[in-house]
Order: C-alpha cells, then sequence, then structure tokens
C-alpha cells in the first residue's frame, strides 16, 4: 500500500516536471544580451546581378562605396583573336560614422552620418525599429537567438543640401534578417548573406559588420 | 508527517505547472490552458477558411478575397469571381507549403510558395505571438487561351520575411493578420500605401 503510494506521487511528480518544462516553450528570449550603445568598427558589404556589383567597405572612419560593371565582351584580334572584358569602376570615399542602438523594450535606432569627401555634402540615415530574435528552425538549422530580425519603422535621409526623405512604417513591415555570429560584451559581429534568383536573374547580397560598444 | 510531506510535494507540483498555464496564452483568442505547444498547434495541414489580401495605394484599392470556395477581386467598381482551392501546410521541421489554384471560364491560375516558418516576437508582442515566413521559392502559372506563363522565383539565405501576428492558435483553427502602413512624401505630396493581410485557417488539407 505504501509503494503504491509512493509510485502514484513519483508519478504525479514526474508529470509535473513534464508539463513545466513546456512552460519553457512558451518564455520570452533573453533581451538583454543585445541591448546597449554601439558603434559600427567595421563592414563589408556587397550587392550585384548580372554584370554590375555595388560594394561598400568601412572601417570605422572611411567609407569607400564602389561600383564596377563588366561589359561589352569584345573580340581582340591580334595577335590571337580572343575575347575581352572591360570592366568600370567608379569609386567614391566619405568620411563618418554608424551606430546602433538596441533596447531593453525591444526597439532599437540605428544613425548613419557620413561626409562626402569629393562634393562636401553630409548624408544622414536614421532608422527607429524594432528587433526580434527568431525561435529555432531545424530545417534551416538555426538554433534560439541565432538570428536578428530588425524590422523598420521610420527611415529618414537627410543632407546638408536641402534633401529630405522620410518615411513612416506602421504595422507588420517586412523583417531583415541577420545571423548572429558572436555575440559578446564587448563585441557583436553580425551577417547577412542571400541569394535571389528571379525570373533567371540572380541578386545576391553579402553584408558583415561588427559592432562594439560607444 | 506523511501528509505534510504529501502536501508539500503536491504544492511544489502546482508551483511548476501554474506557470505553464499562465504563460502559454499568447494571441489574444488564445484559450488559457492547452497541452499542445503553438508548434504542435501550427505544424498541420490547413485549409483557408477566409483570406482578404488589400493593398491601398492613396484612393486607389484592390482586393483579393476568399471565402473558402469563391475568389472575389474587386477593383473600383469592378469585380470579377472565380473558384478556387487555398491550403498550407507548416511542418515540424521548420518548412512551410502554400498553394493556390484559381480558375474560371477564361483561366486557370495556380500558385505554390515554400519556405521557412519562425516564431518570433518581443517588445510590445509577446514572444511567439509573431509568425515569420520566408520564401525560398515560389510558381506562378497563368494558363489563358492556351498560352501558358510563369513566373519563377527561387531564394536562399538570410532572406527578409513577411510577418504575421497570431490572434489565435488552435488544434483545429488558426487566425492570423498582417498590415503595413507606409507613409512618404513624393514630389511635395503625401503618399499612403496600406498592405492587409487576414488568414483564417481551418483543420485539413483541400
Amino acid at each position: 500500500m505504501k509503494m503504491k503510494k509512493n509510485i502514484s506521487l513519483t508519478v504525479v511528480i514526474v508529470i509535473s516536471i513534464i508539463l513545466s518544462s513546456t512552460f519553457f516553450s512558451c518564455q520570452k528570449a533573453d533581451t538583454n544580451k543585445l541591448a546597449g550603445d554601439w558603434k559600427v568598427v567595421s563592414l563589408t558589404s556587397s550587392y550585384a546581378y548580372k554584370n554590375q556589383k555595388y560594394e561598400t567597405s568601412f572601417d570605422g572612419y572611411t567609407k569607400t562605396y564602389t561600383y564596377s560593371v563588366s561589359d561589352t565582351v569584345i573580340t581582340v584580334p591580334n595577335p590571337t583573336p580572343h575575347d575581352s572584358t572591360i570592366t568600370y569602376y567608379e569609386t567614391t570615399t566619405y568620411t563618418g560614422e554608424i551606430a546602433t542602438d538596441y533596447h531593453t523594450d525591444g526597439t532599437y535606432v540605428y544613425t548613419e552620418t557620413f561626409k562626402n569627401n569629393t562634393t562636401g555634402v553630409t548624408e544622414t540615415i536614421g532608422i527607429d525599429g524594432n528587433w526580434y530574435f527568431t525561435d529555432a528552425n531545424h530545417s534551416s538549422e538555426y538554433g534560439l537567438d541565432d538570428l536578428l530580425a530588425m524590422q523598420v519603422n521610420k527611415l529618414s535621409y537627410n543632407t546638408n543640401f536641402g534633401n529630405i526623405y522620410s518615411t513612416i512604417y506602421q504595422g507588420n513591415n517586412t523583417l531583415d534578417i541577420y545571423q548572429i555570429l558572436t555575440l559578446k560584451k564587448d563585441k557583436i559581429v553580425l551577417r547577412m548573406e542571400k541569394s535571389e534568383n528571379i525570373n533567371f536573374i540572380t541578386y545576391v547580397t553579402k553584408t558583415d559588420f561588427t559592432l562594439e560598444p560607444r | 508527517m506523511k501528509n505534510a510531506k504529501r502536501f508539500l510535494l503536491l504544492i511544489i507540483c502546482g508551483i511548476l505547472i501554474i506557470p505553464m498555464v499562465n504563460s502559454c496564452k499568447v494571441g489574444d483568442e488564445d484559450s488559457d490552458f492547452t497541452f499542445y505547444t503553438r508548434k504542435v498547434r501550427l505544424c498541420q495541414d490547413w485549409s483557408f477558411s477566409y483570406y482578404k489580401h488589400t493593398v491601398q495605394h492613396n484612393d486607389t484599392i484592390v482586393s483579393n478575397e476568399y471565402d473558402g470556395s469563391s475568389y472575389i477581386t474587386v477593383y473600383g467598381n469592378h469585380s470579377y469571381i472565380s473558384s478556387a482551392i487555398m491550403g498550407i501546410t507548416f511542418n515540424k521541421k521548420g518548412t512551410y507549403t502554400w498553394n493556390e489554384q484559381i480558375s474560371n471560364d477564361t483561366s486557370v491560375y495556380t500558385y505554390k510558395e515554400e519556405g521557412y516558418w519562425y516564431f518570433t516576437g518581443g517588445g510590445e508582442t509577446n514572444f511567439k505571438e509573431l509568425l515569420a515566413l520566408q520564401k525560398t521559392s515560389h510558381t506562378k502559372t497563368l494558363q489563358v487561351g492556351g498560352i501558358t506563363t510563369t513566373d519563377n522565383y527561387s531564394a536562399s539565405g538570410n532572406l527578409g520575411t513577411t510577418v504575421y501576428r497570431l490572434i489565435k492558435l488552435a488544434k483545429d483553427e488558426v487566425k492570423m493578420e498582417s498590415k503595413v502602413e507606409r507613409q512618404y512624401i513624393e514630389g511635395g505630396q503625401t503618399v499612403l500605401d496600406i498592405e492587409t493581410t487576414v488568414i483564417n485557417l481551418t483543420m485539413g488539407a483541400q
């Protein structure tokens, strides 16, 4: 009789623990890991489609933007006939900074200010938005907190030349997805790498950036 | 003493269970208590019982509405009625497949979309209150008068996602919606774009 009671109590406890463990599937992701005021100390980015490529590099102070287009395959007749590709490059350099502040309430503020070293025009981009961690996904092989989703709510672009553009979003705007490669107190490394094939044209985007506390 | 011990154990069990009951209500119309996880509730073959997609650009509105059998497109004073089948399957491994077939006397349109799904949320929403759909491919075909046109999309990597708020996630019914408003100034004029999608799902593939 005593044995039976002990078994039934054990069963109740085991069931409770199993039920309680499902509680963890309802819990919030830890939002404190990312929160803080950060600056971008390095960035490399490229966007390519067909024969065109847009590349950006930033070392925390100087930003170099390069546009290149490879074109006109021509037959060179001499000395031996062969094809040749001409690549046109256009490079612009800027001086400035990029900062991102992730808040514990799930919002973020992104600002970038750059002065065009040739024209002297200063461009400012400001973004207010929400950030989220995504849950695990077996097929895409990402675990909980492996991906950072950023949702733009307001985007403004200003120059000291008089151009002002502002776009305000409300609701469930599209999420931009970044892989979290490093998430430490003193360093965050994010990556976006994607390839889209739209009616036989391939668009490839690669962005890597490193943040450190401001 | 024995009774006190047993009482203490029962209290511990209660403490273990209570947080689960309170924390699992995520969407506005979710039930207060369920034994099924959100993943188990979502990962099934679903039929659309209702779907409405509205795109507004300033005063111009185009809407597509489906009631489980008829698909109605409204553009200004014009409306077109077709018969349709719409379904979506969420897989436990994290993929989804969305299928549509819309046909009338003169045309047949088919749409198949595949991708990954993620629960997400935070800030003003609960974690897992948002459902992000990351499309990795779609194929659209339209057959009109013996001519077939096809539109293909395929992608990989860290693609942007559409996002829905899960209002109700039950074992036999899902309600979700997405609304995005975009306001900007173009040529001195304020432009307003609104895109709204309302989806109700019911159990079983059609």
